[in-house]
């Protein structure tokens, strides 16, 4: 816990002078599109969570209806240095982050992102994430990419805050 | 500037931040006492303050251990508890059962504390044991026990994964022969009968008739399995008078492949893929209408980040009782330079300087108080031994308590915050008449 403190300390720190700079760049508090598609693939309620640290990871649902088997691989983003797809380990009751090859969705199934699972990490956060933001990540798919707007939900949520409603 | 500082400071590995940590929270104790004692040698006359009122120190040393060692002995405790549950359930991948309570189902099939739940059918068995993902798939059915130890149905195959090799005897290959756990107080070779249910309430004669031979013994796993007997899963389905999960002209069979149409039912199947990503796909197929799959892992980490609050009233204990302790020793430090400020007196009468005086009674402080930081070091790990052997014996979990970086990181603050305020009794000695303690 020392650790992580002193680490986001650092952090803070680190972007005292270029926050303000960058504050705009990529914000959008617009009201963010829940869905996303890309030929049939269908991906619901991206969110991450509040944030001062250098990464930040990304959940989603992903709906296969596009008649073949995809595999989703990993993505892009502005924000960050890197977006990794990752998938959480326990060591003694600790979650380590591993990174993780494509992982394939069958066509007419679902591949969940959630917390404590799969996720997307973007590491090298340009700056702080802020409940409320929308952020914008593009998901890679074997098929093609698709932008998808994340909202930025409180540091503590375990799921979307839209989570539950049918789309 | 600060850039550079955070990327040295994630190049770091875990441990060599730990250090620095350590040495940050150390260097205000050090640095304050190369200045206090810059120049000069006061450790001859400490010494001997020690040794003329060793059994006042002695209380206070005592004192300050006791405290280190139950904020120490605390935290470490709550940590062992968290890592030995986790690591129980370290083998269980992915939990495949009925919709319902994630908890129960953990409970049920990792901690065997059954409950009542329903069971999955033999078509839905087949489909998980036929995704190509799986490299494993074994039904986990409970309810019987002897003498207080579960008896829980399974496959030779799931035995593999969760222990091993056997540690001594063999493998059941029939029904009426059983695996017990490292635990298990019944000798190699004697003979059972499970009871219906457990408990209080279990039903004794439900299965007479079924009696079992223990015929091998598994290694320790650190997990309430240890204290389980496992059976082939063909012997729960028959003693309860149900198919025994094969066709009749394969009635002999043990574990896999199970015959759809001659599979009974089972509250949960253990399910483990070869492949990492290959877990989180299954997790997702077989979360449906019929079926719920989770991570045992993953559920048990989100118990610990509930039980986080309480982790951090328990630190926070930690943290009051030491400044608790702080401000006794801080009072008493006082009280015992008033005990000596005839010698101090003396000493300056001598000449001796006035910042040699306060370093000598900075130091004296300072003996008592990395004293005890040290013995607390010591008692705090002997009570988190001895809690962790009580709490594995009641609870069948291997629990580890040992100290880490964490206790080490509490107890340097603690030595360099009561360090500085050590400074405040070495002042008051100083500003201490001299006539006035040279008549007393």
């Amino acid at each position: 816990m020392v650790r992580r403190l002193a680490a986001s300390a650092l952090f803070v720190l680190c972007l005292t002078l270029p926050a303000s700079a960058a504050e705009k760049e990529g914000h959008d508090h617009g009201p963010a599109e829940h869905v996303s598609e890309l030929d049939g693939v269908r991906i619901i309620h991206a969110w991450t969570r509040a944030t001062t640290g250098a990464e930040a990871l990304v959940f989603f649902e992903i709906e296969n209806r596009s008649g073949k088997p995809v595999s989703l691989t990993g993505g892009e983003s502005d924000l960050g240095a890197s977006v990794a797809l990752v998938g959480m380990t326990f060591k003694d009751g600790v979650a380590a982050p591993v990174a993780l090859p494509a992982v394939p969705v069958k066509d007419g199934g679902d591949l969940h992102l959630e917390p404590e699972g799969l996720a997307l990490r973007i590491g090298g956060l340009t700056r702080p994430l802020a409940e409320g933001d929308v952020i914008e990540v593009e998901v890679a798919f074997d098929i093609g990419h698709v932008d998808v707007d994340v909202e930025v939900e409180a540091e503590d949520a375990t799921g979307h805050s839209h989570a539950g409603h049918a789309h | 500037m600060p850039e550079i500082l955070l990327d040295g400071w994630q190049g770091l590995s875990p441990t060599a931040q730990d250090i620095l940590i350590l040495l940050l929270l150390l260097a205000p104790a050090v640095l304050t006492g190369l200045v206090v004692t810059f120049g000069y040698r006061p450790f001859l006359l400490v010494r001997s303050l020690l040794w003329r009122y060793r059994w006042t120190n002695l209380v206070f040393v005592a004192l300050i251990a006791v405290s280190v060692g139950l904020g120490v002995g605390l935290t470490a405790q709550e940590r062992g508890l968290r890592q030995g549950t986790a690591r129980a359930a370290e083998k269980f991948d992915l939990i495949v059962s009925a919709p319902g309570s994630e908890i129960t189902m953990l409970f049920a099939s990792v901690y065997l504390q059954p409950s009542d739940v329903p069971l999955l059918d033999g078509e839905t068995y087949e489909k998980i044991v036929s995704n190509e993902n799986v490299s494993l798939a074994a039904p986990i059915a409970y309810g019987d026990s002897f003498e207080g130890y579960p008896v829980v149905g399974t496959t030779p195959g799931f035995i593999a994964h969760l222990s091993g090799d056997l540690a001594e005897g063999e493998m059941f290959s029939r029904t009426g022969q059983a695996v017990a756990g490292s635990a298990v107080e019944v000798p190699l070779g004697a003979s059972f009968t499970p009871a219906h249910g457990v408990g209080d309430g279990a039903e004794h004669e439900a299965h007479a008739g079924a009696e079992t031979v223990i015929v091998g013994r598994m290694a320790a796993t650190g997990s309430p399995w240890d204290k389980a007997i496992l059976v082939p899963v063909e012997a729960v389905w028959e003693v309860h008078g149900l198919a025994n999960g094969h066709a009749p002209e394969r009635a002999g069979q043990i574990g896999p492949p199970f015959d759809t149409d001659y599979f009974p039912g089972t509250p949960a199947v253990m399910v483990h893929a070869d492949a990492l990503w290959a877990n989180y796909a299954l997790k997702s197929d077989f979360t449906t209408d019929k079926t719920m799959a989770f991570f045992p892992g993953a559920v048990l980490s989100r118990l610990h980040a509930l039980m986080g609050d309480v982790r951090q009233i328990m630190s926070l204990m930690a943290v009051v009782t030491q400044v608790l302790v702080t401000a006794g020793v801080l009072t008493g430090l006082v009280v015992l330079t008033r005990l000596f400020s005839r010698r101090l007196a003396l000493l300056r009468a001598l000449g001796a300087p006035r910042r040699f005086v306060f370093a000598v009674v900075w130091c004296y402080a300072a003996t008592l108080i990395a004293g005890g930081a040290v013995l607390g070091l010591g008692a705090g790990f002997a009570a988190a031994g001895l809690i962790s052997r009580e709490i594995s014996r009641r609870t069948d979990i291997l629990v580890r308590a040992g100290l880490a970086w964490p206790e080490f990181h509490l107890i340097a603050g603690f030595v360099s915050l009561t360090l500085l305020l050590a400074l405040t009794p070495a002042f008051l000695a100083l500003n201490r008449p001299v006539i006035a303690d040279l008549r007393n």
